[in-house]
């Protein structure tokens, strides 16, 4: 499908078929408590702007071959920086974030979907615990050599 | 999951061998493999669908178990190169196809891994992988689009590539762009986008200007140049004129 021209299709056309689809589809994570709590057969994708919910479904049942009953969508519009953003009159935008679309798919109620933990062990600070292990021997003795001074100084560390 | 186990059959090791995919990828696909024939059942409703993998049954999105939570991927899980357009070319368009899901669901997996490692501002391990990802994704493109351009001028006589329209701006400058579909013919609706012969006032005194512009950076260019080939070589400084760079005469003006 190089060029990606977009075809019209008119009362007697055959179907319009896409062989290989350029849509990008994300896992995204949602609270487990909360009223922004899914129900466990559901997940909540950010999907790319120009799909629809058809598409969505189709994509996943297709490709992914999963069971998917119903597929609702929600468009958040990008963040915008004003240079004045109290002045709701003669504010100037100075950026805006990429406008996002969430698809929210509900499988059948024999499906279950928790997202897996993914940050279980964290090498960057279990790197910083073991060096602040490390130190704590040579700091231990701050803790008892101003001990007479009343908590003078404490304020400063010393 | 009948595609992946019909894809390990006819595609024996050029696909897995780091070129294609990462190694996670590759991992995944092996795993689903295994798993399928076991676990996943005929769609029993009141049976519920277990999956021992993470994630359980959209464990397609997510990388390998090993891999999470890592700042930088081991050495023999890391990514190969991209799939290059000589390598392409020496496949089916079935292979083709199924390379383009094969590459699709990496890249959607990517993608969730990414936005997990995002949100917590944490490093993503190995982001080159989507790059070439990317790239294979392409490639794979420019491939299929040669093969359906040929085919298309055998049959045809017309190139498979999308037909362009020169369009003219508001400022009288002329671009290329592509050609849409209509529903209705540009009588009825009045609009139609293309070049246009004759400017009106504004965007043609914008042309001039711009015109003019550019001859004279152009021969300003030209001028540095020559005064710098000049005096490459010689140490003399007294002859440090350049070229006229204001006209009081028409005798003046460069031939």
């Amino acid at each position: 499908m190089t060029g990606r021209i977009n075809r019209l299709w008119q009362p007697g056309n055959p179907q319009n078929r896409v062989f290989f689809p350029d849509f990008w589809l994300r896992l995204v994570e949602t609270p487990s408590v909360g009223y922004n709590r899914l129900p466990k057969n559901a997940a909540k994708f950010e999907v790319d702007p120009r799909m629809s919910r058809y598409d969505v479904q189709e994509y996943l049942e297709k490709i992914y071959k999963l069971p998917v009953r119903e597929v609702r969508i929600r468009n958040e519009m990008g963040e915008i920086t004003w240079n004045a953003p109290l002045d709701s009159d003669k504010r100037k935008a100075l950026w805006k974030e990429d406008d996002r679309k969430f698809a929210f798919v509900f499988f059948p109620k024999n499906f279950t979907f928790y997202f897996p933990t993914i940050f279980k062990k964290d090498e960057f600070e279990d790197e910083i615990k073991k060096v602040q292990k490390f130190n704590d021997d040579d700091r231990t003795n701050e803790k008892y050599v101003n001990r007479d001074r009343a908590g003078m100084g404490e304020f400063f560390g010393i | 999951m009948q595609f992946f186990r019909y894809l390990s059959r006819t595609l024996p090791k050029t696909i897995f061998r780091f070129q294609s995919t990462t190694a996670s990828a590759t991992n995944n696909i092996a795993t689903a493999k295994e798993k399928d024939e076991d676990l996943i059942p005929e769609s029993d409703p009141e049976k519920p669908i277990i999956n021992l993998q993470p994630g359980g049954p959209l464990a397609e999105f997510f990388d390998a178990e090993e891999n999470f939570g890592v700042s930088e991927l081991r050495p023999k899980l890391r990514p190969g190169r991209p799939w290059t357009t000589e390598e392409l070319r020496l496949k089916s368009n079935t292979d083709l196809h199924k390379l383009w899901y094969v590459l699709l669901k990496e890249k959607n997996m990517l993608l969730t891994m990414q936005h997990a490692y995002k949100i917590r501002h944490k490093m993503f391990p190995n982001p080159e992988r989507l790059d070439r990802v990317h790239e294979s994704m392409e490639n794979l493109e420019e491939v299929v689009h040669e093969r359906n351009d040929a085919l298309l001028r055998l049959e045809t006589g017309d190139s498979a590539n999308p037909s362009e329209r020169t369009v003219t701006s508001f400022a009288g400058f002329t671009y290329k762009k592509q050609a849409k579909e209509h529903y209705l013919p540009f009588e009825i609706t009045g609009k139609k986008e293309y070049e246009v012969p004759y400017l009106d006032e504004e965007p043609y005194l914008t042309q001039k200007l711009w015109a003019e512009k550019q001859h004279l950076k152009k021969y300003h260019a030209d001028d540095q140049r020559r005064y710098r080939e000049r005096f490459a070589d010689k140490d003399s400084y007294h002859h440090l004129r350049g070229s006229r760079k204001f006209f009081n005469r028409v005798e003046h003006l460069p031939k």
